[in-house]
């Protein structure tokens, strides 16, 4: 297998090296419009399900302080003891569950983002300096590749499809309190609850507006990266098996 | 075998082959990475990398170049067009799908 580099005349070595730059080139340039895209899906997310959480927050923080502005069940429950406090408690909890969805996001986020700076500056550093032998010192030498920012991204992918089947579930259940508070807008059903100023009730109607588009962009994403999931599995088992392991 | 083990294995192949095609491409190595170098820059264990790259010139995606430095001969990996193609593979895996 080896070869003896006496016989590789420096002509098709310089082509070699100029066809791997324009290779290179091609990788780092999708690379980075791909970690874009990541990033700007990332921060979307993590707005949506913030904001969405603060306002939840916000409406606890209102009860709390008004209880008798609590929320109002219509129809009151036969067992008002038992029906009344879940009835309460489950958009919490619905919005607790799509907080720690959140809150996975901007952990990863971040750990995400320090990476990609890591790589930057590591490309900076490289370009920077003008190395004209193939040592490099060891503050040098690469820690972060753009394949290891991309498989990141798959093991995040992976962790939140999981995640996205109980998102839905929950959402499906939440379902109930969103229709009914659609349809209190236009006095088809009495309001749910009545918030203490117009501000808190637009606040809310743009976080249950959000929530529709999270969920709908979230789903986009969903079916975007399960399809790529299913390409890159395919194409890891090929390579595995050409590789004889 | 689960789709992880495939997973673990192609990220070392994918991170090697990028690192070569990094170092011609920066000029570091015209005619190829020195095997310590590659080593150091995948940050691999030098059994688990030989291993690699054992299987990897048997696939046909690296060559190994002999080459004499001083009185010493070092050994240099370049990628090949196989390697090249496969890593463009998962570069189109990674790029192609995105905004569909």
């Amino acid at each position: 297998m080896k070869k003896n580099s006496n016989n590789i005349n420096n002509g098709s070595s310089s082509a070699n090296s100029n066809h791997s730059q324009t290779i290179f080139t091609e990788f780092r340039e999708n690379g980075l419009k791909y970690i874009k895209s990541q990033k700007y899906y990332l921060w979307v997310s993590v707005f949506f399900s913030t904001y969405i959480l603060g306002v939840q927050l916000l409406n606890i923080l209102l009860n709390l302080s008004d209880p008798n502005n609590y929320p109002p069940v219509h129809p009151p429950p036969r067992d008002p003891q038992i029906n009344v406090f879940w009835i309460r408690i489950i958009p919490f909890l619905i919005f607790f569950v799509i907080g720690i969805i959140s809150t996975i996001h901007l952990i990863y986020l971040i750990k995400w983002k320090k990476k990609v700076s890591e790589y930057i500056e590591f490309e900076k550093k490289q370009n920077q300096e003008n190395y004209s032998e193939s040592l490099l010192p060891d503050e040098m030498v690469q820690t972060v590749s753009l394949t290891s920012l991309f498989y990141d991204i798959v093991d995040h992918m992976v962790k939140i499809r999981r995640f996205f089947v109980v998102l839905n579930i929950v959402c499906l259940i939440y379902s109930y309190w969103l229709i009914k508070f659609f349809l209190a807008q236009f006095g088809i059903v009495e309001p749910l609850a009545r918030p203490p100023t117009a501000i808190v009730h637009y606040i809310n109607l743009v976080a249950q507006i959000s929530l529709i588009g999270y969920l709908i962009y979230q789903w986009k994403q969903f079916l975007h990266w399960n399809r790529k999931l299913i390409v890159l599995e395919e194409h890891e088992k090929f390579i595995y098996q050409e590789m004889n392991f | 075998m689960t789709s992880s083990k495939y997973r673990s294995s192609n990220i070392i192949i994918q991170t090697i082959l990028e690192t070569i095609l990094r170092a011609e491409a920066k000029n570091l190595g015209k005619r190829g990475i020195v095997k310590s170098h590659l080593i150091r820059h995948c940050g691999l264990k030098t059994p688990v990398a030989q291993n690699y790259l054992d299987k990897m010139e048997q696939a046909g995606y690296i060559e190994s170049v002999e080459e004499e430095w001083g009185e010493r001969t070092i050994n240099l990996y370049r990628i090949t067009s196989k390697g090249e193609e496969r890593h463009k593979w998962f570069v189109t895996i990674n790029t192609e799908l995105e905004g569909k």
